[in-house]
């Protein structure tokens, strides 16, 4: 165990630089230092340890002072992250001076990442379960809007891509299932009727609804499972993969949960699938460092974290060796599997439930909302080139999301489906991921 | 690898007894942050009693998102007693999310309300029928565990849900603390006439509405403390600065701004803890 980490630095700067960052929000990360340093007492691991804390520490997010009182607000802005579509309108995180908000402004307004605008508006608090929002201070309601400078052209081309995505699926499919369809592929969960957020939620498969790293790897892998079946070469394969998913990622507005599961999968799958150096398990940890330098607060978003435990289940537990024996039904559900008890306790921890149902209901909906992806993106694409091809294609869309939303419906209802756990802390938390680590230890011996 | 066994060993030990400290069953009780609403739940000896559920309000449902993580922390998964203030989806909202996640054995509400739509509605979707409602109409003293409760009906010619609303007087240790729910000051005055039992922590009726907590509500009972739960940004304005300014003079607390107000029994007294300061890392997990 000791030399599978030893020659992996790219796990102890990550490792480092998460607890560095972390320092702004708990006590703990300063134990885990010092504990992890005492138990690996050589040069090779404590050096990029300690250096990666220290970098870590220094960019810590700063916990903010809170907006209380509401007030008008006049100034200039820059817009911080790519705006999305809610059920109210649009919302995305701007910067004044260096100072986050959450700003909430018209679905009309065309306002992009890295735009410098003047607003006006209302500044008010946040909300009680708005958690730490990226660090944001308070939320401005923006009534009229003056474009200083563009940003990126790029990004507003994804912006562009997406409406058409979006009005493609609108003119295609019934309101509730163009609902799922955008939500699954896109992230565009605006228009997704409370109702069926619930059924999601009680059969443990609202991840589901709105793309995540789970779905980029589903996709992923699905791509590369039908590739196999055609006689090219490997890397042509990968480089197929990762030609689409970076369409994908545009395609779904660039927004950072989308780019962050692509950059881990790009260096994920290429040591999927060659098992060359660096492996699976240095990518995860470069794919973490990068997300954290870039934005240091993505430690305490759930999404991100959930995206590293899954990819770190699946490069661990999906072994080429042991891959390559399985049959085909097998390779379809594993990485499901693998993914969703990857981010069991963690779900646990956080909302104190979790859902067993859920296990069974990702693996009867996942590989169908696999399909509603790909399908719906073959779909769209077709649909720009050869109309009749695409309506064609989503005929076959219908049909699937419907299943979805009745089999939810249905599993929702069936009793038992949500295990409530005790409080427990982070140590005991910290402590099954150690057992799992140490089940994979004792297969990777074997194998 | 024996190190490494060694490690999990030593984090086994060190995270059961760390739970099993933090999870202890201390004697406290608390006002949880719930947005625009109220909701308050008292322990003593293991025995729960809660007053109230907080909000539920479009795709907002503070039983899931605020009240069940609160009272995960602090180790409830059972409540002997839940007394319902009245039927404003402000206090009764919660009412499904936590019946779904934590057994509830009894609920009290007044009478008045005994045939409400709103009431019934919220009581049966959540399960409850007959036996596991209590209907109150005079003034009553229950006994759960340690924790003893005097209950107030409103007047029986109230003109408005908010005036029809219980009085809860819950005593524990040392302390009584008087819940209103959203009942005006002509209710409190009459409260008065009913030589209620004076408390040393007050929670602000309706959320601290320019309406309710009068000065004779104030001097009658001299509180220490008393509680605002409001939301922030509420519509309503809520806390009235004309209210805040009649509480001065005893320690204020607003669940808008102070988090989970939650005062722990140290064996000869209570003492003042608020999340709000000191952001733990549970309360950032967010999507
Ligand atoms: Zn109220």
């Amino acid at each position: 165990m000791r030399n599978e980490l030893n020659h992996r630095p790219l796990i102890w700067i990550a490792i480092g630089l998460g607890c560095g960052v972390s320092t702004s929000f708990a006590p703990w990360p300063w134990f885990a230092i010092l504990g992890s340093s005492l138990l690996f007492r050589n040069l090779r691991t404590i050096v990029p340890l300690l250096l990666a804390f220290t970098v870590g520490f220094l960019i810590r997010p700063a916990i903010p002072e809170l907006v209380r009182e509401e007030s008008e607000f006049e100034g200039r802005v820059s817009i911080d992250s790519m705006p999305q579509r809610g059920a109210l309108g649009q919302s995305c995180l701007a910067e004044i001076g260096s100072e986050r908000y959450l700003l909430y402004f018209s679905a009309e307004e065309n306002l992009a990442l890295g735009d410098e605008a003047v607003i006006q508006g209302e500044l008010n608090a946040l909300s009680e379960s708005a958690g730490f929002s990226s660090g944001a201070r308070g939320t401005i309601k923006v009534s009229s809007v003056r474009l200083l400078s563009e940003g990126f052209s790029i990004w507003r081309i994804g912006q562009q891509v997406a409406d058409h995505f979006r009005k493609t699926v609108e003119n295609h499919l019934s309101p509730e299932s163009a609902a799922l369809v955008r939500g699954v592929c896109f992230n565009q969960t605006d228009a997704i009727e409370q109702s069926d957020w619930e059924a999601f939620r009680r059969f443990g498969i609202v991840h589901l609804l709105s793309a995540s790293g789970f779905h980029v790897f589903v996709v992923a892998g699905l791509l590369l499972a039908i590739l196999n079946l055609i006689p090219i070469p490997r890397w042509l394969q990968i480089a197929v993969v990762l030609g689409a998913l970076g369409l994908f990622a545009i395609a779904a507005g660039l927004r950072p949960p989308i780019i962050r599961s692509v950059l881990m999968t790009a260096v994920a799958l290429p040591a999927y699938t060659l098992r060359r150096e660096p492996d699976g398990l240095s990518a995860v940890g470069l794919a973490s460092v990068v997300n954290i330098l870039v934005n240091p607060s993505v430690i305490v978003e759930l999404g991100f974290q959930l995206s590293v435990l899954s990819t770190l289940g699946l490069v661990m537990f999906l072994d080429e060796r042991l891959v390559s024996t399985w049959p085909k039904w097998k390779l379809v559900l594993a990485p499901t599997l693998i993914a969703t008890l990857a981010t069991l306790p963690l779900i646990g921890f956080v909302f104190g439930e979790v859902s067993l149902i859920g296990v069974i209901g990702n693996l009867v909906i996942a590989p169908v909302v696999a399909a509603i992806i790909v399908l719906s993106l073959i779909a769209w694409i077709l649909g720009s080139v050869a109309p009749p091809l695409g309506d064609l294609v989503w005929l076959l869309v219908e049909p699937l999301t419907t299943f979805t939303l009745r089999t939810t419906e249905l599993g929702g209802t069936l009793p038992g489906s949500l295990i409530r756990l005790p409080g427990f802390s982070v140590l005991s938390l910290v402590l099954m991921y150690l057992l799992l680590l140490t089940f994979w230890r004792v297969r990777h011996e074997k194998s | 690898m024996r190190k490494v066994s060694g490690l999990i060993a030593g984090v086994l030990c060190v995270s059961v007894a760390w739970d099993a400290w933090s999870h202890r069953t201390v004697d406290q009780f608390s006002f949880i942050q719930v947005g625009q609403g109220d909701c308050a739940v008292f322990r003593e000896k293991g025995t729960v009693v809660m007053v109230d559920t907080g909000p539920r309000q479009g795709s907002f449902d503070a039983g899931r998102r605020l009240v069940w993580p609160a009272i995960r922390d602090l180790g409830i998964d059972r409540i002997d007693c839940l007394v319902l203030s009245h039927p404003d989806m402000d206090h009764i909202g919660g009412l499904l999310s936590i019946s779904q996640r934590v057994r509830i054995d009894r609920i009290v509400v007044s009478e008045v309300f005994r045939n409400h739509p709103v009431m019934q509605h919220e009581l049966q979707s959540a399960g409850f029928s007959g036996h596991q409602i209590q209907y109150i109409n005079q003034n009553s003293r229950l006994t759960f565990g340690n924790l003893r409760i005097s209950l107030y009906p409103a007047p029986p010619d109230s003109k408005s849900d908010n005036d029809r609303s219980l009085l809860t007087v819950v005593e524990t240790h040392n302390k009584a603390i008087a819940l209103t729910g959203d009942a005006s000051q002509e209710i409190e005055r009459f409260w008065i006439q009913q030589s209620a039992p004076k408390c040393q922590i007050i929670k602000a009726g309706h959320h601290g509405s320019n309406l309710s907590l009068s000065t004779d509500w104030l001097n009658y009972h001299q509180p220490e403390t008393v509680v605002f739960s409001c939301g922030r940004n509420n519509p309503f304005g809520h806390p009235a600065p004309e209210a805040v300014e009649r509480a001065v003079g005893s320690n204020i607390l607003r669940t808008d701004w102070d988090g989970n107000i939650t005062f722990w029994w140290t064996g000869t007294n209570f003492e003042k803890s608020t999340t709000e300061k000191s952001s733990p890392l549970m309360k950032l997990f967010n999507r």
